[in-house]
């Protein structure tokens, strides 16, 4: 992954372009969702991949840690009257917590592959499960609903759509800009990723980067689940928990390209489009088909293009590209 | 807890053990051989309950008597799938094989959402409780126990004293050495899938007088079978036994002494605690990974 | 005061004991050779050493230090290195980039990996990935990973296995070359030619046990080795 520094601030500055200024054409409501879903999904995708793609961690229950987040918002403005903007910072360090509480014995005796996986599923499940049982805390299955609030940046409580598609893009920057700063950290889970053993042998210490990952990873998830409980103003058990929603954020990146940050958007930008429009047009009829669709792909991608669409990208790349060193 | 109380939990917790042994004999049995961790098994069994609901709904069938038909059904259903997705990706990296089989969860349950919505349907068959004394035998969890039981010492028997049961082992311990041996190794992989999906029409069939069916409930399932077989070690046949009925015994009076859902939830923790401690599990001798 | 000292370390899996209060010294500056037949403990010493094992009693000494039972990562950044019994890499990276990784993780400069590369003779190599490599190249490889982070000891776990009498030669050179760059090295070998012709001194376990220590030459003609190699009947 070796950077093409000046090549490839032409192409972003002009995706940033591209995403700031979309709003600026008056676009029907239903166009500005589905970019609001398309950006929301790359941004959790590219979230767990730096502990699923990055440091080549396979967690399937990130969910976890985006259930969190929506839910500590919700306490947090309506039992405490706090501002939902500062509930976003808050979610994510409550889920970051979290993540070490089943990271740290996880990473601590090597779980990895399967069992990590399955840990993950279960870790998930535990919450789901503790979130139907107490419901006078959390509203159990039924799921809890953002109360109403005067409108604002602060209250991230908007009228029009505009302005929760900024939020989440600038969400997505910030992230972006914040792994472009890693460099280093990215170099050792890229190690981690390719062999621990070998990672250990030249002075990396894995747990800590794992652990380090996962927290970064959870804690920018945690921030999108409380985006989205902002956003949709409603929640439960089941989407904040589900494993749909864990795979939905594992199926874009590997979609995309799980090796390169880029992939998520790429991937997130191809399928949510097709998964809204299928479940307008069949979800009526045929709940539930966007998903099957979703899977179908995922198995396709994963037998025939195994690093994503980004990887055909890098492959017309660099035909047009000398590379250095 | 008094005496009685307790001796119902206990029986509670045994019919409970057999019903999961059903459930996860088949997910260790396609382990073993393939080495493949099959995460959509679940949905498996789902597809297993609603083959039996629909055979029962529409045909009028008692349900127990649609085992055998079930059960080729799910066979031929796990070749298909072994020889689509499963054979392409049997040497490909374990990431892959998680990945593929984890999509496989979201095609068979939206599959089942678009076929038959997502409803809760139930059969109601008419099975005698039996009352001994003071305890309460429910009627189709005792068949399920039994079912189980005689679905496992029927494999265990075809496993250990039929052609093909030896080859499957073979299989199992070294698939290099089995096909020097002359044993089309990739035949029986194909048919130990069908076989283990074999396994899950029949728990399918015999869970359906007893838990309703929709699209989702293999998630279930499918994470308690993965508990059962990584607490009792993946691929040992007793460890799983085992397994399912320390779980059982979990669940039964976590159930008893708190509340149903929070049973479920200690299940889980302990597995977590398990995977910690010693993942390869209480018989396991695959290392980890 | 030696490089390292090992004192009585002992480890055991299950009933087995792999290793039996074995003691030894390795000096500064030394090739040291470890020799035993299969089974005799010698990779459960070194892995005791790195940290890959805890011993269930005894200590290892790293200059004054006690490094019993630190993690591995540790004991590299501490300065030993090792290299891996079936060589391992990044292998979906290339060459240069995996040095690089552990020259990041140093703080070694590149100009300073691309030496290395030179003293393992990969230049030729340095773009392509790891995978690519044949067996002789992927053990500069790991020679090479292992001197990026600038040891002073350097383990080397029968780094000579599978390759050619002439690509055995040709590795050997150099390993001599590392040693002379100031790196102390221990070699875990079975093949006798290696031994005599690289090390300074020899440690010969058996069982788990040290049966024997000292020059080459009268290490190989000790009876105990002999008949701990060969059997009985071949003590002349």
């Amino acid at each position: 992954m070796k950077s093409l520094k000046l090549n490839r601030i032409i192409p972003i500055t002009l995706i940033l372009l591209i995403g700031y200024l979309i709003p600026i054409i008056p676009l029907p409501p239903y166009i500005m969702h589905v970019f609001i879903l398309v950006v929301m999904w790359a941004y959790l995708s590219t979230a767990w991949s730096i502990l699923g793609g990055a440091a080549g961690q396979l967690s399937l229950g990130h969910a976890a840690f985006f259930g969190t987040g929506a839910y500590t918002t919700y306490f947090l403005t309506v039992w405490f009257g706090l501002p939902p903007l500062m509930n976003l910072l808050v979610s994510g360090l409550t889920a970051s917590l979290l993540s070490v509480v089943i990271g740290y014995p996880c990473f601590r005796y090597g779980l990895r592959g399967v069992y990590f996986a399955l840990a993950t599923i279960a870790f998930t499940e535990i919450m789901k499960d503790l979130f139907i049982y107490l419901r006078e805390l959390t509203g159990g299955s039924l799921g809890v609903w953002m109360p109403v609030l005067p409108e604002g940046i602060t209250t991230l409580y908007f009228l029009g759509k505009e302005a929760y598609y900024y939020v989440i893009t600038t969400l997505y920057v910030v992230l972006m800009i914040i792994i472009n700063l890693m460099g280093r950290f990215r170099e050792y889970l890229t190690a981690i990723r390719e062999d621990e053993d070998v990672s250990a042998s030249i002075g990396i210490n894995v747990t800590r980067y794992k652990l380090l990952a996962l927290m970064i990873s959870s804690f920018f998830v945690g921030v999108g689940g409380a985006y989205y409980i902002c956003y949709f103003r409603y929640i439960n058990p089941y989407v904040a928990f589900g494993l749909d929603t864990s795979l939905q954020m594992v199926l874009i990146g590997i979609f995309g390209g799980m090796y390169s940050f880029w992939g998520p958007l790429i991937g997130s930008v191809i399928l949510t489009p097709i998964g809204e429009y299928l479940r307008i047009t069949l979800g009526g009829t045929y709940v539930g088909s966007h998903l099957l669709i979703y899977g179908l792909l995922l198995i396709l991608i994963i037998r025939f293009l195994p690093k994503g669409i980004y990887s055909i990208l890098e492959s017309i790349y660099s035909k047009y590209l000398v590379r250095g060193g | 807890m008094d005496v009685q109380t307790f001796t119902q939990v206990c029986v509670n917790a045994l019919l409970l053990g057999g019903m999961y042994a059903v459930i996860s004999v088949g997910l260790n049995l396609i382990f073993g051989v393939l080495k493949i961790i099959n995460f959509a098994h679940g949905e498996l069994i789902m597809l297993g309950m609603y083959s039996a609901y629909w055979l029962t709904t529409l045909y009028n069938l008692n349900p127990y008597i649609s085992i055998p038909i079930v059960a080729m059904l799910l066979f031929l259903v796990g070749v298909a799938i072994e020889r689509v997705l499963i054979k392409p990706i049997l040497k490909a990296p374990e990431v892959n094989q998680l990945l593929t089989t984890a999509a496989l969860i979201l095609v068979l349950q939206n599959l089942a959402l678009i076929l038959w919505r997502a409803d809760y349907r139930g059969v109601s068959v008419y099975v005698p409780t039996i009352t001994l004394g003071s305890l309460y035998i429910p009627g189709t969890r005792l068949a399920a126990f039994v079912g189980g039981l005689i679905t496992s010492l029927t494999l265990y028997y075809v496993l250990m004293k039929t052609d093909v049961g030896r080859r499957i082992r073979a299989v199992a311990q070294d698939p290099e050495i089995a096909s020097v041996l002359g044993i089309n190794v990739s035949v029986i992989q194909t048919l130990t899938f069908g076989l283990g999906a074999l396994l899950t029409g029949i728990a399918g069939t015999l869970l359906i007088p007893i838990y309703m069916v929709n699209p989702m409930v293999g998630g279930t399932f499918g994470l308690i079978a993965w508990i059962i077989i990584v607490l009792g070690g993946l691929g040992s046949f007793v460890g799983a036994l085992i397994g399912s009925f320390i779980i059982g015994f979990i669940e039964a009076f976590v159930g008893a002494l708190i509340s149903l859902e929070i049973a479920r939830v200690v299940a889980f923790m302990i597995f977590i605690a398990i995977l910690f401690i010693k993942p390869t599990g209480l018989f396991g001798e695959k290392a980890r990974v | 005061m030696a490089l390292l000292e090992v004192r009585n370390l002992s480890k055991r899996f299950g009933g087995l004991w792999a290793l039996k209060n074995v003691s030894l010294d390795i000096n500064d500056g030394e090739i040291l050779g470890i020799i035993g037949p299969n089974g005799a403990g010698k990779t459960t010493l070194f892995n005791c050493i790195t940290g890959y094992y805890r011993p269930d009693s005894g200590k290892v000494i790293f200059q004054s230090r006690d490094i019993t039972g630190l993690p591995p990562f540790k004991i590299a950044r501490l300065g030993i290195a090792r290299t891996f019994q079936l060589t391992k890499a990044f292998n979906n990276l290339t060459v240069l980039d995996n040095l690089r990784i552990a020259a990041l993780s140093r703080g070694t400069d590149l100009n300073e990996v691309l030496e290395v590369i030179k003293l393992v003779g990969l230049e030729g190599k340095r773009n392509s990935l790891a995978s690519s490599l044949t067996i002789l190249e992927r053990k500069r490889l790991e020679l090479a990973r292992a001197l990026v982070i600038k040891p002073k000891l350097l383990l080397l776990d029968e780094v000579m296995a599978g390759l050619k009498p002439h690509e055995a030669d040709e590795l050997l050179d150099v390993i001599l070359r590392i040693n002379k760059s100031g790196v102390t090295i221990a070699i875990v070998e079975h093949v006798m030619r290696t031994i005599k012709k690289v090390c300074n001194r020899v440690v010969v376990l058996d069982f788990g046990v040290k049966i024997a220590e000292g020059l080459p030459e009268e290490v190989m003609r000790d009876e105990k080795v002999i008949k701990a190699y060969l059997g009985e009947e071949f003590v002349a």
